[in-house]
This record gives structure tokens, C-alpha cells and sequence, in this order.
């Protein structure tokens, strides 16, 4: 009897150690996160997703800051629309001269280009160009693309109706003279175009060629 | 007159009163050599245009003449242009002679008024007829032109031509 009382105390025993077993064997789901305490789990890494519940927070909060920029935003636009309808500033128009030459002498042909520019996104009205030629040139002719062109032999002036400039619009044009007697080296042949319109009056940048002597000098004797 | 002679005084003067602000600026050259060519030190004296050219009886026997219109002085916007002769009354040799001879690469040396110096070496000769004038014109101041008379006419007893040496400013430019 003795010897059934410990067998069935064993197999108690043993039954116990099983469920313990079993107990054991069901728990490692949550012994596992127990397990980090160790190190093999080094797959703590893959918990790593808890950073990224960090930004999704600390963001969180700053949108619902921005709403308050946008109440205020949503205030100034009724004071924008007058804003919006301001007329364009407008600029001069341009004149540029140039001449083909630097140097010129007696009996040589110059030519001056005059490029008129309307760099405004609007029309300019009554624009016209005019220049007095320099004693030192005899006026030959005149290359226009467009509008009214006269030149006055009396005064040397010549002048350039062009009415209205289209925006953004370009013309150019071209005098042709001749270096006469008068030009005697060293003297300079100084030319600026002067345009007048809506705008107002608006003076080239100035030319200059050098009147420079016929020869070379003789600088040997014998 | 002491140290001067009459003609540098005169073409001083000149120089002064067509260009007041010229000849007193301190980088305004005044002493010209060219070793190769055994000319030391000759004096650079302004050529004015008198009556639509330049008027070379003012060079004297051993001067050089800086051509007016032309550069005022190394690094002006224009290249200057230096005129000697090449030969004298009774065929003795002028601050130029020998000019068409000298090579490429020779050395130039332009001394200031205010004793800098600057260095170029001959780049190019050209020989140019006596109405070329617009070949001596160049924008650009590291440029130097040497300008004297060749080809001696027996028939027309003048030199028919003009030779240009072209020199260019070395990098170190200025000699200390």
C-alpha cells in the first residue's frame, strides 16, 4: 500500500512537473518579451517601430498649430484682392547709339544705329528720336523700318516720328554720314540721340569716334 | 635750360597743354630700351598732331615719340605707339635702326616718370603702308607698338613703308 501511496504520489508529482511543463511551454509568449532582458532577443531592433511612434506624436502637435496660421491668413485676403490690381511701373524707353567706327579720318563714312526699346508691358504714345548730326559729318542717309523720318540740311537735325511703341517693341535704325574737311585729328566726333514721348525726354549714351591723322609720320631722313 | 634741351622743353610744354592732366601722371613713360637694339635709356617725348599730322621735326636725333590719340601709358585703354627714326640726315643710325631685325621675343623696356619700370617681349612685325593709320589703334594696354620708317626708295629718295614691331606686356608687367 505504502509503495501505491508513492507511486500515485509520483505520478502526481510527475503530472505537476507536466503542467508546470505545459504552463512553461504556453507561456514563452509572454516570457519573450521577458526574454529581452536577455540579450539573444536582439531582435529588440524590430521594436525599433517604437521610434516611429515617437515622431507621429511630437508631429502631430505642431498641425495643430498650423491652423492657427491659417486663421489669420484667412483674414488678410479680403485686403489683398486691392493688391492685386496695382498698375505696372512703368520705365523709360531705351536709347542706344553706336558707330562703326573708333577711328575715322577725312572722307570716311560712319554709320550710327539707334536702337529705340519699350521694355513696358504697355504701349507708349508719341515717341520720336531725334539728333543733331556734328558739324564734322555731312548727312548721307537713313535706314528706317518704320514712321516719319526728315532731316533738315539747315539745322543738321534729323528726327524720327514713330507714334506709338508696341510693348516690348524694338526699333532700330540707321544714319549714314560722311567725315568732311572740317574733321581735323585730333578731333572727336561726339553723337548723342535724344527720344522724347509720353514718358518724357530720354538722352543715348553719347559716341565717339577719334579723328586721327591721314599718314603715318616720316620718321626717317638720310 | 639746365638738364633739358630746348626741344624736350617744348615738347613738354606741348604735351601739357593738350593734355594738362598727362604729363605729370607718374606712370606717364619717359625712358625707353631696347637692348637688342643697343638703345638704352632714350628718352620718350610726346608727338603731338600739329595741323592733322603728326609732326615728327619735333623728334629729336635720339628721341623717342609717344603718338598723340594713341596710348598715355601701360595699361590705358588704348595700346601706345612709340615713333623713332630709323636713319638720320648724313645716314647716321637713329634710336630705331635696325628695328626690322629684331627678333621675336626681344625684350622691351619702358621706364615711368616715376621710375617704374615695365617689361615686354616683340610678339609680331608688320610693314604697313604710310596711310595705314588705323593699324597702329588697338584697345588694349598690355600692347606696346614700335614704329619706324622702311624700305628705302632710290627712285622716290623716301621710305615707301612703315614698320610696326608689336609688344606685349610679360605677366610680371612691372620690373621691381
Amino acid at each position: 500500500m505504502n509503495i501505491k501511496k508513492l507511486t500515485s504520489a509520483l505520478s502526481l508529482g510527475v503530472l505537476v512537473v507536466i503542467a508546470a511543463a505545459v504552463l512553461l511551454a504556453a507561456q514563452p509568449v509572454a516570457p519573450a518579451p521577458q526574454a529581452p532582458a536577455g540579450f539573444t532577443e536582439t531582435p529588440t531592433p524590430t521594436d525599433t517601430p517604437t521610434p516611429t511612434l515617437t515622431p507621429t506624436p511630437t508631429d502631430t502637435p505642431t498641425p495643430t498649430s498650423t491652423p492657427t496660421p491659417l486663421a489669420p491668413t484667412d483674414v488678410p485676403p479680403p485686403p489683398e484682392p486691392p493688391a492685386s490690381t496695382p498698375l505696372p511701373v512703368l520705365s523709360d524707353p531705351y536709347v542706344i547709339k553706336q558707330v562703326n567706327l573708333e577711328q575715322a579720318q577725312v572722307g570716311d563714312i560712319v554709320v550710327f544705329v539707334i536702337d529705340i526699346i519699350n521694355p513696358n508691358p504697355v504701349v507708349i504714345n508719341n515717341v520720336e528720336v531725334g539728333d543733331a548730326l556734328s558739324p564734322l559729318v555731312d548727312y548721307l542717309s537713313a535706314s528706317v523700318p518704320r514712321g516719319a523720318f526728315s532731316y533738315d540740311p539747315a539745322g543738321r537735325v534729323w528726327r524720327l516720328q514713330l507714334g506709338d511703341m508696341a510693348p516690348n517693341e524694338r526699333v532700330t535704325i540707321s544714319i549714314t554720314a560722311r567725315v568732311n574737311e572740317r574733321a581735323q585729328p585730333p578731333n572727336a566726333l561726339l553723337n548723342t540721340a535724344v527720344l522724347t514721348s509720353s514718358r518724357g525726354v530720354t538722352q543715348s549714351n553719347t559716341t565717339q569716334t577719334l579723328i586721327v591723322p591721314n599718314l603715318l609720320p616720316e620718321t626717317g631722313r638720310r | 635750360m639746365t638738364g633739358l634741351s630746348r626741344r624736350q622743353f617744348l615738347g613738354g610744354l606741348a604735351l601739357a597743354l593738350w593734355h594738362p592732366h598727362e604729363s605729370s601722371r607718374p606712370n606717364a613713360p619717359a625712358r625707353l630700351s631696347i637692348p637688342a637694339l643697343g638703345c638704352f635709356d632714350a628718352p620718350v617725348v610726346p608727338l603731338p598732331i600739329v595741323n592733322g599730322a603728326w609732326d615728327e621735326s619735333r623728334l629729336g636725333a635720339r628721341e623717342v615719340g609717344l603718338l598723340q590719340t594713341t596710348g598715355r601709358w601701360p595699361g590705358d585703354a588704348w595700346a601706345m605707339v612709340l615713333a623713332a627714326h630709323v636713319t638720320l640726315e648724313g645716314g647716321a643710325r637713329g634710336p630705331f635702326y635696325g628695328l626690322a631685325a629684331l627678333p621675336v621675343g626681344a625684350r622691351v623696356v619702358l621706364q615711368a616718370r616715376s621710375g617704374q619700370m615695365w617689361r615686354y617681349r616683340t610678339v609680331r612685325r608688320r610693314l604697313l603702308q604710310p596711310s595705314e593709320v588705323k593699324a597702329i589703334y588697338r584697345r588694349d594696354g598690355r600692347r606696346l607698338f614700335l614704329l619706324t620708317c622702311a624700305t628705302w626708295s632710290q627712285r622716290r629718295q623716301a621710305y615707301v613703308h612703315r614698320l610696326l614691331i608689336e609688344a606685349v606686356m610679360d605677366s610680371a608687367g612691372l620690373v621691381l
